[in-house]
């Protein structure tokens, strides 16, 4: 997906941005309605973007095959932020914001392509909705599947959404993520 | 709670024939398919006018479901139709020889069952586009083939 999608869409892997961000909406309107409890939807959300990030892992890594492995939390965020959320929100991001001995930090995506034509009702935000969750939990799987466990959640800022990651530990069991669970 | 009333009361098979009519209602309000034809539907109406924002002004039924066609379409799901037939008489068919949702499937026959759900959300947005457009309408889809898929519009009797 990306934002001048409008020449590209012909093409197989592209879509209309508006029907996708239209879509998500709808989605977590609907999400809404069936949970009732805003908190629960952000739970949802974080398990569908942490299925989409166990698949993702394996297609974004067979696309950027010039992706050095990484050995800290500093060359995790700058995959993600160079490559991985450009390939796919087509928007850029950046990293800042370090604490904890650099075990924990934060990826401000600007633009966020989902709340392009959104606006979140302040009282649901209140209530625990975390409108982009689906990112947090895509980054929380796509790491999950290389063996990183992290924690990952989402808020809304603005224009721009910021995603708090903190890494936890090197998982060190062989058995790919999703598989088992 | 209703529900809990029936099980009580139905302890023989033959009494729960009498709540059938119940029993699909409860069904329908409740698939994937019906809740995903509801997104498309909402998403479908405010795509329609975002698309539609600088486009002349469409007045007859033909006019806007080319327009549909043409246009919508290509903006939602990336190409024209390849083929547009009407009786006429308010049914349009509608034909995308190489449909968005199904282009990553494999081709041929063998999963054309299981591309039912994928097809629910496509017939909400063109629903909910119509819709918009002042056009109450069915859309149904089907496929014998994938990746061409057959949307049949039927256009609601004007009241």
């Amino acid at each position: 997906m990306s934002k001048n999608a409008k020449q590209n869409l012909a093409d197989s892997k592209k879509m209309s941005a508006e029907l996708f961000c239209l879509t998500y909406g709808s989605l977590v309107t609907e999400l809404l309605r069936d949970y009732e409890d805003p908190k629960e939807v952000t739970m949802q959300l974080d398990k569908m973007g942490f299925n989409m990030g166990t698949r993702l892992a394996d297609d974004f890594l067979a696309k950027n095959s010039n992706v050095p492995r990484c050995t800290d939390c500093r060359q995790i965020a700058e995959v993600l932020c160079k490559n991985a959320i450009p390939c796919y929100l087509g928007t850029t991001a950046n990293s800042s914001n370090w604490v904890g001995g650099d075990r924990e930090f934060t990826i401000v995506i600007e633009n966020n392509p989902l709340n392009e034509l959104v606006q979140v009702p302040p009282n649901l935000l209140a209530a625990g909705l975390s409108y982009s969750q689906v990112i947090a939990g895509a980054i929380r799987g796509a790491l999950e599947a290389v063996h990183f466990k992290v924690y990952a959640t989402a808020m809304e800022n603005g224009a721009n959404t910021e995603i708090r990651i903190r890494f936890d530990s090197v998982l060190k069991d062989n058995l790919p993520a999703g598989e088992d669970d | 709670e209703k529900w809990g009333e029936i099980a009580e009361a139905c302890v023989d098979s033959s009494e729960v024939e009498q709540y059938t009519g119940l029993i699909h209602k409860a069904f329908a309000h409740a698939n994937s398919e019906t809740q995903l034809e509801t997104i498309g539907f909402r998403v479908g109406q405010v795509l329609v006018e975002k698309v539609s924002k600088d486009s002349p002004k469409l007045v007859t039924e033909l006019e806007i479901v080319k327009f549909i066609c043409k246009e919508f379409w290509s903006a939602v799901f990336g190409k024209q139709v390849d083929n547009l037939r009407t009786n006429h008489q308010g049914v349009y068919v509608v034909q995308d020889n190489k449909f968005t949702t199904l282009r990553c499937f494999p081709e041929g026959t063998q999963y054309v069952k299981s591309s039912g759900r994928f097809l629910a959300l496509p017939c909400g947005i063109l629903r909910g586009a119509l819709d918009s457009l002042n056009i109450p309408a069915i859309v149904t889809a089907t496929v014998e083939s994938i990746p061409a898929v057959k949307f049949q519009l039927q256009i609601a009797a004007k009241a």
